[in-house]
């Protein structure tokens, strides 16, 4: 049994935590993502960001007990995460977890993304789906990509990073706060790495599992896939060109 | 002759053009004084061009071909000018992303808040029981 104040202990972290779910036509699979997020961690927070979604997700949402913030126009899943930082900053959260509303995360492993932010005192944590956990496949193209990606993030942040495409992770106040006020857009989830580490942040990876996403077809797949690693790559080296503001 | 009177009814239809634009409110003042500048340049180049204004200017700076001067000119200015559009774009973009944000952020606070929406033509007003655990 843990104590009361163990910092480590499960319920007390949830307790400060909210749950950030960015989502967009996920009408399919929101209610479910939202009911393991309620059994992974009961007494965490679920907030949905709805980005503009013309199908159901933000009834769906509600239904199943989420605060569901809806933004008027889709302002892009950057947009949207930044959103839920700025309400878990003013609603005196001290961590905030994103998670992908299609159920390619386990909430199940939300204790494991967020044990390192006490116990290393990280202030980023990000879950890997190459560390070991889970039996992830991705066509050899993407994984390709994936790698140079993460060389490329290793090299803006001398870091050693596996899985920078990640949208499993949780942020302690003090990148949170930092992210309610700059957040990119264009590649939030490779390019807010670079961001995080250029601001002195603590960033670690942890091994998680993940699903093949069960709808939808993710933005990274395709024929665009060349495109898009060179417009990451250039997007790396203009954010690193320009100045820090705060 | 002729290419005089064409160029003159150009550069003075293209004024009227801007005028009629800035009268109905169809261009912020800052981008209506660009367009007059523009639109009078027309203006007294046209006027001028019976006096080879252009040659003399191409040769002083050594232009063999007096319409090329024209075009340098014309393209830097297009280019300078696209450039401060793309600026504009930036900056509006972020200001609409933060104003969006707000919007989301204000209607969980204000629930009566009625957001054009899609999905839910029953709105805001009856589901606001989700604000549990604070």
């Amino acid at each position: 049994m843990r104590s009361e104040d163990d910092p480590t202990d499960s319920t007390h972290l949830f307790e400060q935590t909210c749950v950030i779910i960015p989502a967009l036509n996920e009408e399919q699979t929101i209610a479910s993502v939202i009911d393991s997020v309620r059994k992974g961690m009961p007494e965490s927070h679920v907030v949905v960001i709805n980005d503009g979604s013309t199908d159901s997700t933000e009834r769906k949402a509600r239904e199943h007990g989420a605060t569901v913030i809806s933004l008027p126009i889709n302002i892009g899943i950057g947009g949207a995460v930044q959103t839920g930082y700025r309400y878990a900053l003013t609603h005196g959260y001290r961590f905030a977890m994103q998670i992908d509303g299609d159920g390619q995360h386990d909430p199940s492993e939300g204790r494991q993304i967020l044990f390192p932010l006490v116990e290393n005192d990280m202030d980023l944590v990000v879950g890997s789906r190459w560390l070991g956990r889970g039996d992830y496949v991705a066509p050899k193209g993407r994984r390709f990509g994936m790698r140079i990606l993460a060389s490329l993030v290793d090299w803006r942040t001398g870091g050693s990073f596996t899985d920078t495409t990640s949208g499993f992770r949780v942020v302690n106040l003090r990148a949170m706060s930092f992210f309610a006020s700059n957040y990119p857009t264009d590649f939030p989830e490779v390019e807010s790495l670079v961001l995080a580490s250029r601001h002195g942040l603590k960033i670690q990876e942890v091994p998680v599992k993940m699903a093949e996403r069960e709808f939808g077809r993710s933005s990274i797949a395709g024929i665009r896939s060349a495109y898009y690693m060179i417009r990451v790559g250039m997007a790396l080296i203009v954010g690193s060109l320009s100045k820090e503001d705060s | 002759v002729k290419s005089f009177i064409f160029s003159i009814v150009i550069s003075v239809g293209f004024l009227m053009l801007t005028l009629r634009a800035i009268r109905r409110r169809k261009l912020q003042e800052h981008q209506s004084v660009i367009w007059i500048l523009v639109a009078l340049g027309f203006v007294v180049l046209s006027l001028l061009l019976p006096f080879d204004v252009v040659g003399t200017i191409s040769h002083f700076f050594g232009i063999a071909y007096p319409p090329n001067l024209i075009l340098l000119v014309s393209i830097l200015f297009l280019i300078i000018f696209v450039f401060q559009l793309s600026i504009a774009i930036t900056k509006l973009a972020a200001r609409q992303k933060e104003i969006i944000q707000m919007i989301g952020l204000m209607s969980i606070e204000r629930p009566e808040v009625e957001i054009p929406g899609r999905d839910s033509q029953e709105g805001f007003g009856t589901t606001q029981d989700n604000e549990g655990s604070e």
